[in-house]
């Protein structure tokens, strides 16, 4: 059954221009048959939410993106400076550079003991060996944060030459099969023209030795006629 | 109170920022919307950047939406104006290619998906035998069942541009042999 507002038009305007309504209707009825042999196709993926978000940002996004790289240069920072936050009666305070209780153990002595040269040996001879100490301590720290570090580093490596590599696995895959894909099109494509171009061949033939059946006849009836007239 | 909600609801949770009824949106018409870009461009590829435009044009005109018009009636008449654009900016840059469906996709068994490809490869095929303009009235006229009046709302095009346009399709597909000897 055609739809009513389409038979209207085409017979309208069919009159008007002169043509055959029911070859018009005929194709309008292959419209409707394509449309009722669609069958829907899955959505391929694609982000629905980052495009209603990008354009009305909560939060600025340059922001997110450089917090962290803040905190490292941070964090890096206070690494170097050797910094300490250190907790007394005086309150909460943050110290960079030497250990304070060095400076501290060089600014509190007494006049007695800065008189007397034993004690002064002795307290540089602790000095230099608190020193020391706080280095060994600290270089061991570091090297082991940065052992760490770089243990981290490496596998973070791994895994991510893991991705890569299977990433590219699945790149080539695809593209293996798309291309397998082009080619069986393209194949079918090119059976369909030759198809096409052997039918057309065949109708020259056919029509070729139609022709010359009906030469063959005419002649025969040359032939026959020949005779009486005689 | 129960079932899923309305379309106008999860519109107005969208409009206050809720991302799930933004989401469900979506999802409720993104396959009516992506099955219509395929008919219009006739390959996968330009029809998912077709359904992104339209979407994106659904969000940020999502405040103006109002119910004196269907949801689904509202979006297609987005769809509509965005296909439009589309082949606009297409001509300016190359002519359409011919249709062309890289891969069957769309899930079930390999053969449902050769089955279905086939088919639809060849209403492809019948539809990019038109203009971009014939196409479109064909495709509402045909595919989305809409009355000539229906369209001339959703296209801002008069009734009897798009009768004649529908007519001229027909004699168009007509005189194409393929199409009257199938």
């Amino acid at each position: 059954m055609l739809d009513p507002e389409v038979q209207k038009v085409v017979e309208e305007e069919a009159r008007r221009n002169g043509d055959d309504p029911a070859e018009l209707e005929q194709i309008s009825a292959r419209l409707r048959d394509a449309a009722q042999a669609w069958q829907d196709e899955g959505t391929p993926p694609w982000p629905r939410l980052p495009m209603a978000t990008s354009t009305n940002p909560s939060t600025p996004r340059w922001f997110t993106q450089w917090l962290p790289a803040f905190l490292c240069i941070l964090m890096f920072a206070l690494l170097v400076g050797q910094s300490r936050v250190i907790s007394d009666a005086g309150g909460w305070r943050i110290e960079f550079g030497a250990p304070a209780a060095a400076t501290e153990t060089a600014t509190t002595t007494t006049p007695e003991q800065t008189t007397d040269p034993d004690t002064i040996t002795l307290t540089r001879a602790e000095l230099a060996d608190y020193l020391d100490q706080r280095f060994a301590e600290q270089n061991k720290r570091m090297l082991v944060e940065f052992r760490k570090g770089l243990s981290d580093y490496h596998e973070n490596q791994e895994t991510y030459l893991t991705s890569l590599f299977e990433f590219q696995k699945n790149e080539i895959s695809n593209d293996r099969a798309r291309d397998m894909e082009r080619l069986v099109n393209n194949w079918q494509r090119q059976r369909l023209t030759d198809l096409d171009n052997i039918e057309d061949r065949m109708a020259f033939l056919v029509d070729q030795q139609s022709l010359n059946n009906d030469t063959l006849y005419d002649l025969a009836n040359a032939v026959q006629r020949a005779p009486s007239d005689d | 109170m129960f079932g899923s909600p309305s379309d106008m609801t999860l519109v107005k949770q969208a409009l206050q920022g809720k991302n799930e009824s933004w989401d469900r949106l979506i999802r409720r018409y993104e396959s009516k919307i992506y099955n219509f870009a395929l008919r219009m461009t006739g390959n996968r590829e330009d029809a998912l950047d077709l359904v992104q435009e339209v979407f994106l044009s659904v969000y940020r005109n999502l405040d103006r939406y109002g119910q004196q018009a269907k949801f689904s009636s509202w979006i297609f008449t987005i769809a509509s104006h965005r296909a439009t654009d589309f082949y606009r900016r297409k001509k300016a840059v190359d002519s359409l290619d011919e249709p062309e469906l890289l891969d069957a996709g769309g899930g079930n068994s390999p053969y449902d998906q050769v089955l279905r490809r086939q088919s639809n490869q060849e209403v492809l095929r019948l539809l990019h035998q038109l203009t971009p303009e014939q196409r479109l009235v064909v495709e509402l006229k045909y595919f989305q069942e809409q009355t000539f009046e229906e369209m001339s709302t959703h296209t801002g095009i008069p009734t009897n541009t798009l009768k004649s346009r529908l007519y001229a399709a027909l004699r168009k597909l007509k005189s194409l042999p393929e199409v009257v000897s199938a």
